[in-house]
């Protein structure tokens, strides 16, 4: 059996193919594996954890969730963070854990209804830009950098775990693509 | 964006290395406004992470504009780096930068 991610599920039940555009009342349904919903609950778990409490200045992580709103006036970009960094932190943070309440304990359904399927489209983006962030992700390669470098023994502890990571944001990403076909309307 | 020409990494984790020569050389080509003095624009960056799809779904999401619109906007981009979503006031571009933001997407203001 093939799971081909997300659909869109018409809130009267009587056709699971709609044709039309995404009405408001309309689920959005994939079904996880017990072993996958494991590893998204664990990720997840730490990137709400970089997201509450890590520093922007020093992680790169976190520059790239709360970017500069200008590039050519420091002060202008100061003020506009002040502004808007712990609301936007906020927000964040809340649909990460609404994402992690919404993945069943031992797999199985994920559904997602009303404002679920807006938080896992925000989530999903923010635990892919640090997860790709973490590991380098380039367009050009899904590889990772430096995994030969290093001594050797660090190096395959670390190795395992950009390896876990990449297969995660592999993931994530195929989540992420069915759900935004599915929320997309139609029609131009 | 994901799957496309490549992006530096390290891009990511500093401000956007590419500077508008000076401002005559951004070209607001989604702008509505026919009196460009002291206007102001809300430019996206392209990034090696989000998909075209999802920017494409945002652009119309936030702005309204319809799948077309927005998918040349997204490809616009995609193939020269950046571009200009909108344009306005400082503080309605401002606004802009932080919905986009909550968004994932890397936008930033500057003067047209």
């Amino acid at each position: 059996m093939v799971n081909h991610g997300f659909r869109r599920v018409a809130a009267d039940r009587s056709s699971t193919t709609p044709s039309e555009s995404p009405a408001a009342d309309d689920a959005f349904v994939v079904v996880v594996a017990g072993s996958e919903a494991d590893a998204m609950r664990h990720v997840i778990s730490q990137v709400v954890k970089v997201v509450e409490r890590g520093s922007v200045t020093a992680d790169p992580a976190l520059r790239r969730l709360f970017p500069d709103g200008y590039t050519d006036d420091p002060a202008a970009a100061a003020e506009l963070r002040r502004f808007t960094e712990n609301a936007l932190r906020t927000e964040k943070v809340a649909a990460l854990r609404r994402l992690i309440d919404t993945i069943p304990a031992d797999g199985g359904e994920v559904v997602l209804a009303g404002s679920d399927a807006r938080a896992w489209l925000t989530g999903l983006t923010d635990v892919r830009l640090v997860l790709g962030t973490r590991l380098n992700i380039t367009a050009e390669a899904d590889a990772l950098d430096g995994l030969d470098e290093g001594p050797e023994h660090a190096a395959s502890e670390e190795s395992e775990a950009k390896v876990f990571l990449l297969a995660v944001y592999q993931y994530l990403t195929f989540l992420q693509e069915s759900l935004v076909q599915a929320m997309s309307p139609d029609s131009d | 964006m994901a799957v496309l020409t490549a992006v530096p990494g390290e891009v990511l984790t500093a401000t956007p290395t590419q500077t508008p020569a000076g401002a005559s050389s951004v070209v607001p080509e989604a702008t509505e406004a026919a009196d460009s003095s002291r206007q102001w624009v809300t430019i996206v960056w392209d990034d090696p992470i989000n998909l075209m799809s999802y920017v494409t779904y945002v652009f119309q999401t936030l702005f309204g504009y319809d799948k077309q619109k927005a998918t040349k906007l997204m490809l616009d981009v995609h193939h020269k780096g950046k571009a200009v979503v909108s344009a306005g006031m400082r503080e309605r571009m401002e606004h802009d930068v932080a919905r986009l933001h909550s968004f994932g997407l890397w936008a930033t203001v500057q003067r047209d």
